[in-house]
């Protein structure tokens, strides 16, 4: 199954490959990872993308929450309110003919033209993984070139934030039922 | 580099039971000051933290290090033969004092033939710090001379590591090592430093306290779930006490037996829980799982409440999973979140340090009275007691009974790893609390006679046995050398039996005998020690036995006895891989007796 992390840690070298040490050990598959700084100072935030058995993530994410330096760690799997929205570049190939038809296309999916060649234009779009999907669907025709997804950051709507507590561990999570 | 709280987050302080009172190093006039090298810092922090011996081996990239260690002769330091044998030493030494072990090693080789020891101590939960020098900042990444990227190779045998990479970041991170090590779950944390490091100046200040945001062990139970522990106790008629590791970690052996006691519950422990509770108590059973006595395994299966304390539910003892005590409830107890609900659900987790758990579960539960559970156990005890053979010249279980009764089972023993830990841990029976030390989780052959160095470092003065096969002996016997330099007391007792005996077991046992590369043969292990300077005997059969005991404990320094005992022993009781514990093998043979 696919799993959604959202963690906060301390930006220092090494901590990444600790990280990615603790999913490839229990087989897991990294679809996408993204890093980048957070509202506090020092600490970065990620969005982990994962695809692997169910039964072991909630191992997974605890021995994450072991690693030093990792401050906070969230499983956003189920949570429906979360926003979950990721960036694409594309580069179609256009000609004289269908370059107007891209462009149009570009319009209904609010992507914006950021480059422009006599054979190709480059489309920059947002947002949740399967709008941006339908666009590649519908620009396939004309030729996609290249591609590049950030993969997901998310972030859950309302007045929840992920930081209110910093690292706390309750027992009430490991009840069995 | 100790990264300071940002506004908002509040590092929660975190107690550290082990920390010594800060010692003064060689600086008398200052606190901070510019007047260290970085190899001069290192020793300033060690002593500081406590640190009175360490086991090392020194090495290019280590020269400054041990240049300045001149400087400090309050720090002892032991010239082991190999790296493993440093870290292992160091493990044996924090295993027995509660204190953390350090160990040193130079750059590449050094630094890889660590590896083993921190993987041991990483399985088994040890304080360890160990230090390694690294090639020059300038080189690193160029596949310079006896450069290897270790923090890489040890990072998921570690707690946490550090390649320093600036002088200015060396003491902090010196002294977070040491507040990690020892704090929460223990475990064994590496320190690279590379050499410009170590030569230049650094300034000098060091920190009282650490906090790591983020790092916030739980030691206390809430106090819900101590009344709800206290009830599921009330209501269990059948429970049972697992003693893990963890007692020994927290020091709660007092804690241990007064709760035993109050619930007048019996006592299984795992196998580096054994010696929590001197086994001549009447609520102890000794060793469940694998190898565990019949009557451990009979009442864990049978129980209708286990209290798991410090353990982690390995393999090794409960069998397996599908078969595992059906109707039992499971109150977990452990330090690590992660360890509760991993391999067995639990019933009532509880994260928190064992001794305050038991502290506060003492408090709350009921006095209670369980003789007729007891007594059942006490039959299956009766029915399946531990056995003997009763011919041939030299029985291994034999050999092991003779040392209980030479020591009174106060010895502080170390075992190495196969047979014979397995029958150390069925048949010495522990008079003195945290007196076994053998490495568990990662079963590492050749671990015993360089941590008996630790050991015995730990407990000068006190009788320290290596209890060792011949395979595991030829793994490490290089510190021999080691041992007769530094003329620590340590008495040998080789099980030679000419075969890797564990192994060779499952061979009879799963590959229809086909032994395998299991013969193994050795040298004349009396005449070995001898060239070393260190006396010893043959013994090959029982009427020797309290003969060469004798002579061993007369002896001043080491001492080694070389068993000669019968190759086709097997250890049982025996779990087989994939059956229920309560469907042990026992000896076959007719003439065993208990």
């Amino acid at each position: 199954m696919r799993h959604v992390l959202v963690a906060l840690m301390q930006d220092e070298p090494g901590l990444l490959a600790r990280m990615g040490n603790l999913f490839a050990r229990r087989g897991y598959n990294v679809e996408s990872f993204t890093a980048g700084s957070s509202e506090v100072p020092g600490l970065t935030r990620v969005t982990i993308v994962v695809e692997g058995p169910s039964t072991a993530l909630d191992q997974v994410a605890k021995q994450f929450r072991k690693l030093i330096g990792v401050v906070k760690v969230g499983d956003v799997t189920a949570d429906g309110d979360q926003l979950a929205h990721e960036m694409l570049l594309v580069k179609v190939g256009v000609s004289a003919r269908t370059r107007q038809e891209v462009v149009s296309l570009a319009d209904l999916f609010q992507a914006r033209i950021v480059d422009v060649s006599s054979t190709t234009l480059m489309l920059e779009a947002t947002g949740q993984p399967d709008k941006l999907a339908k666009l590649l669907e519908v620009l396939r025709p004309f030729g996609i070139k290249e591609q590049a997804r950030t993969g997901i950051v998310s972030m859950s709507r309302g007045a929840k934030v992920l930081n209110q507590r910093p690292g706390a561990a309750s027992d009430r999570k490991y009840l069995a039922d | 580099m100790i990264p300071v709280a940002p506004a908002g987050n509040v590092a929660a302080t975190v107690s550290e039971p082990g920390y010594p009172k800060p010692a003064r190093g060689n600086d008398r006039e200052a606190r901070s000051r510019m007047g260290y090298t970085g190899a001069e810092a290192l020793w300033e922090c060690l002593v500081r933290e406590g640190v009175d011996i360490l086991w090392a081996y020194p090495g290019g990239a280590a020269l400054p290090l041990f240049d300045a260690l001149a400087k400090y002769p309050q720090i002892h330091h032991v010239l082991v033969r190999h790296e493993q044998a440093a870290a292992h030493a160091a493990d044996g030494y924090a295993r027995a004092t509660g204190k953390v072990g350090v160990c040193v090693a130079t750059s590449g080789p050094g630094a890889t033939n660590l590896v083993t020891g921190i993987a041991t101590a990483m399985m088994d939960s040890v304080p360890m710090v160990a230090v390694t020098a690294q090639v020059a900042s300038s080189v690193i990444g160029s596949d310079a001379f006896q450069e290897i990227n270790i923090t890489g190779i040890t990072l998921p045998i570690t707690k946490h590591n550090y390649l320093v990479r600036e002088g200015l970041d060396l003491v902090g991170i010196l002294r977070e090592a040491f507040f990690l090590a020892r704090t929460g779950r223990p475990g064994p944390v590496l320190v690279d430093i590379p050499k410009d490091v170590l030569l230049a100046p650094c300034e000098f200040h060091y920190p009282e306290r650490v906090a790591r945001l983020g790092y916030r062990p739980v030691v206390r139970s809430a106090p819900y779930q101590i009344q709800r522990a206290a009830q599921v106790i009330a209501e269990s008629t059948r429970p049972v006490v697992l003693a893990g590791h963890g007692v020994h970690i927290a020091r709660a052996w007092g804690e241990l037996q007064r709760f035993a006691e109050r619930i007048n519950a019996p006592v299984v422990s795992t196998l580096l829980g054994l010696s929590a509770l001197p086994a001549d108590h009447p609520l102890c059973l000794g060793m469940a799982g694998m190898h565990g006595v019949a009557w451990a395994n009979l009442a864990v299966q049978h129980a209708d409440l286990l209290i798991a304390l410090g353990m982690r539910m390995d393999d090794r003892f409960t069998g397996s999973l599908q078969h595992f005590a059906p109707q039992i409830r499971v109150v977990h107890v452990d330090i690590d979140p992660a360890e509760i609900g991993k391999r067995v659900p639990a019933f009532l987790p509880m994260v928190g340090d064992v001794r305050l758990v038991l502290e506060a579960l003492q408090a709350q539960a009921p006095a209670l009275d369980h003789g007729e559970w007891l007594s059942r156990i006490d039959a299956w005890r009766e029915r399946h007691p531990l056995r003997i053979p009763g011919q041939g010249p030299l029985p291994p279980q034999e050999v092991v009974r003779a040392l209980h009764r030479a020591t009174s089972g106060t010895a502080l023993v170390v075992s190495d790893v196969g047979q014979h830990q397995m029958w150390v841990a069925q048949h010495y029976r522990f008079a003195r609390l945290n007196s076994f030390f053998t490495s568990g989780g990662l079963g590492t052959m050749g671990y015993s006679l360089p941590a008996a160095i630790g050991v015995q470092a730990g407990h000068p003065g006190e009788p320290v046995w290596v209890v060792v096969g011949d395979g595991s002996f030829q793994m490490n016997m290089q510190e021999l050398a080691t041992i007769a330099q530094e003329r620590l007391p340590v008495k040998i007792l080789i099980m030679n039996n000419g075969f890797l005996g564990m192994v060779r077991q499952w061979q009879e046992l799963f590959h229809e005998a086909r032994y395998i590369g299991t013969p193994i043969s050795g040298p004349d292990f009396v005449r070995l020690a001898s060239s070393f300077g260190i006396p010893g005997r043959q013994v090959c059969a029982v009427s020797d036995l309290t003969d060469a005991f004798a002579e061993a404990q007369q002896t001043d320094g080491p001492y080694l006895m070389d068993c000669r005992v019968d190759a086709a022993e097997n250890v049982y009781p025996m779990v087989q891989p994939g059956t229920s514990n309560a469907d042990f093998l026992e000896d076959p043979r007719e003439d065993a007796a208990p």
